[in-house]
């Protein structure tokens, strides 16, 4: 295959027993498993086509307005800013937590430039996927070309997804998606070493778009708190995040709609399971989704936009039940103080941020930006807040900002 | 092939977005605000500016301030400090380490907005202006329009608090079964690095329920026995327990709290040490 040149798949992991004749490699505690090479571009000058880009789960999919311009000029702009094109992917597993802080084993990629010195690491938080061969181990993901331009990049595939693919993914549950990618981080770091590709700067980018924003902000406080010196923060770039989430439930009740809704049964049954509520799953899905939520959110089979044409609508009222939209009662008002509890507005960052958010996103509402403005207020966060169009459209120009502006 | 459109599509949305810059609007607009709720540490209010893309500030002046005489000051001339300061204090801490964000990111608003000023000092006189800020200089643009109002007092609370670690349990019993109260604990390195002080952290996390109107799901009445054991506590790490007394009608938290420290260590818990503390100003 001409798009992906296997230099070398070391099979080892979930497919070792298969190959008995491969040696697991022990760096530390990164193990790798597979390492390929694959390019940015390819050599008529598009983009791989394996690059993984973020999916536009809305059902009601908005009419985009396309810019008139020549592809192939804007595709060789892309390459004009490019530094490697081929890079290294690295996956692998390592040692991480629980929900319950207990050990587990997770996975994730490590991507490098093929060659060269390697500034930074850059600590990418994925973005919300559904099935798991979407997982950063297992894909191409859009936020690894930043590598390219010198960056050892690190995605952890979180709980529930790759080796753990048979687990509930703690869905917005901040401390434990958190600690996976700082897990990682802290994995990587000495296999990095190890393997001479040592970065020329202590400090890590911490990156992230959607789930992955918010996350990234969850990273940053971890960070701060916990690994002030083996991880100084150099800039984190965070966008279209649900910081807040009682504010996006609060708006999405208000509007009696949502822009995802495989993101309903996910932050419940995840929020549940990452702190351990043992709530009822009855209380808060009506029967077509009570029906085929594990087969649909928990097989890891369906894409978010996929599990979205499952649930067949955007009507929070078909979609969860009058006790589960009233926070006041029961088992919704526990959850919701959950959702509190994961926000991400709930400390003060010490390094520089670019926080960005479209105003027409309606799947991670804008009132989530609002809100990080507010509480962050004073710090060092230039603010990007525009009309970029749709969340899925977000991703993509946030990503290329970045890349942009990364040095 | 499909793929491949897709990939081109997006990539052509995204060039074309990512060419642009901020937008800098740098002549007047229009735009109106008005003062929502007024309690005894707290002011929300309202701006509804026609441009979305206009940077706007605030400044809420204390005119009970013996130190700066903002009593006598025009809106125009308080606005202008509010300038003065922020300005004075982006280049002091930019000295320190460049930063990445403009004097406009880190102190203006855009879009409409309900801002929040919380630790404002109980039964005091205030103005509020709001002003249009030109992003490029850093000047006031076009009118500045203000509003005074005053805080209420805060009654102080009867109710008293016994906090006690027995075994893995938090006991915490209140003077008065009747009373709504509001307890928690966090670690204490969080508690000083976030919120500078156990009252910051007791003060900021009730405004937040209150901020969702969830405040009346997380009041205790009566005697709480909570089992620490259960919640996976770091080895080592000190924690504090905080409880208050909160009146639901003034919709503030009384004084003075009550708070106890605690350590975990090797499965077990040990009190360091309870007290009295009087947040007043």
């Amino acid at each position: 295959m001409k798009k992906l040149k296997f230099s070398l798949l070391l099979c080892l992991g979930l497919v070792a027993c298969q190959h008995p004749a491969v040696e697991y490699l022990d760096f530390d505690t990164f193990k790798v498993y597979s390492v390929q090479t694959a390019d940015v571009f390819m050599e008529d000058g598009s983009l791989n086509p394996d690059i993984k880009f973020m999916e536009d789960g809305n059902l009601d999919e908005p009419e985009t307005k396309v810019a008139k311009t020549e592809a192939a000029t804007l595709v060789r702009d892309i390459l004009g800013v490019s530094g490697s094109n081929t890079l290294l992917h690295i996956a692998g597993i390592y040692k991480g937590h629980d929900v319950d802080k207990s050990p587990i084993e997770l996975s994730g990629k490590l991507i490098l430039p093929e060659s060269g010195p390697i500034k930074n690491l850059v600590l990418v938080s994925h973005y919300t996927i559904g099935a798991n061969y979407e997982c950063p181990s297992e894909t191409f993901p859009l936020e690894a070309i930043i590598a390219s331009k010198g960056y050892a990049v690190v995605i952890a595939d979180y709980i529930g997804f790759g080796i753990t693919a048979n687990r509930i993914h703690p869905y917005m549950h901040t401390e434990s998606t958190a600690r996976s990618v700082v897990d990682m981080a802290l994995a990587v770091k000495p296999y990095l070493k190890h393997i001479n590709r040592e970065p020329e700067s202590e400090e890590v980018i911490l990156f992230g778009y959607s789930q992955g924003g918010s996350t990234t902000m969850a990273v940053m406080d971890m960070l701060q708190d916990e690994y002030a010196h083996e991880f100084p923060i150099k800039h984190v770039y965070a966008g279209g995040g649900p910081y807040d989430l009682a504010a996006t439930f609060d708006y999405s009740m208000d509007v009696g709609v949502t822009g995802i809704p495989c993101a309903i049964p996910m932050i419940v049954q995840g929020v549940n399971v990452g702190e351990r509520l043992d709530l009822d799953m009855d209380v808060f899905f009506e029967k077509n989704l009570l029906d085929h939520y594990d087969e649909w959110i928990n097989s890891k089979k369906y894409t978010v936009k996929e599990i979205n044409q499952r649930i067949g609508t955007n009507d929070l009222r078909d979609i969860m039940t009058p006790a589960g939209r009233d926070r006041s009662q029961g088992e919704t008002a526990i959850l919701y103080k959950a959702l509190l509890k994961n926000s991400t507005l709930n400390f003060y960052p010490r390094s520089p941020i670019y926080l960005f958010h479209s105003r027409q996103d309606q799947t991670v509402p804008f009132v989530n930006a609002v809100r990080a403005e507010a509480y962050f207020k004073g710090y060092d966060i230039h603010y990007d807040f525009g009309d970029y169009g749709v969340h899925a459209m977000g991703a993509v120009r946030f990503v290329l900002t970045v890349y942009k502006e990364l040095p | 092939m499909k793929r491949f459109k897709l990939i081109l599509w997006a990539l052509v949305l995204l060039l074309v977005g990512c060419t642009g810059k901020d937008i800098m609007v740098t002549t007047p607009v229009d735009f109106t605000f008005k003062i929502d709720q007024v309690k005894a540490t707290k002011v929300k209010f309202t701006v509804d500016i026609s441009n979305p893309d206009a940077h706007y500030g605030y400044f809420i002046a204390n005119l009970n301030m013996v130190e700066v005489d903002f009593a006598h000051m025009t809106d125009k001339q308080l606005a202008d400090y509010w300038r003065d300061i922020q300005k004075e204090d982006y280049e002091a801490r930019t000295e320190q380490r460049p930063f990445g964000a403009t004097l406009a990111d880190v102190n203006c608003y855009r879009g409409n907005r309900t801002l929040k000023r919380t630790y404002l000092s109980t039964d005091t006189s205030y103005r509020l202006v709001v002003f249009q800020v030109n992003p490029k200089d850093f000047t006031i643009l076009g009118d500045v329009q203000g509003v005074s109002f005053q805080t209420p007092n805060v009654e102080a609370s009867d109710l008293d608090f016994t906090l006690q670690i027995d075994g893995s349990f938090l006991v915490i019993t209140p003077s008065d079964n009747d009373c709504s109260y509001y307890w928690d604990y966090e670690s204490e390195e969080r508690i000083y690095d976030d919120y500078m002080t156990p009252f910051g952290y007791l003060y900021d996390v009730v405004d937040m329920y209150e901020d969702y109107g969830f405040i009346g799901n997380v009041l205790t009445k009566g005697p709480v026995h909570h089992d620490l054991a259960q919640d996976h506590l770091k080895d080592g790490a000190a924690y504090v327990v905080v409880a208050d007394a909160y009146d639901p009608k003034q919709g503030e938290l009384s004084y003075p709290f009550k708070m106890l420290r605690f350590q975990y260590r090797n499965g077990t818990f040990y009190t360091i040490g309870e007290e009295n503390d009087d947040h007043q100003d």
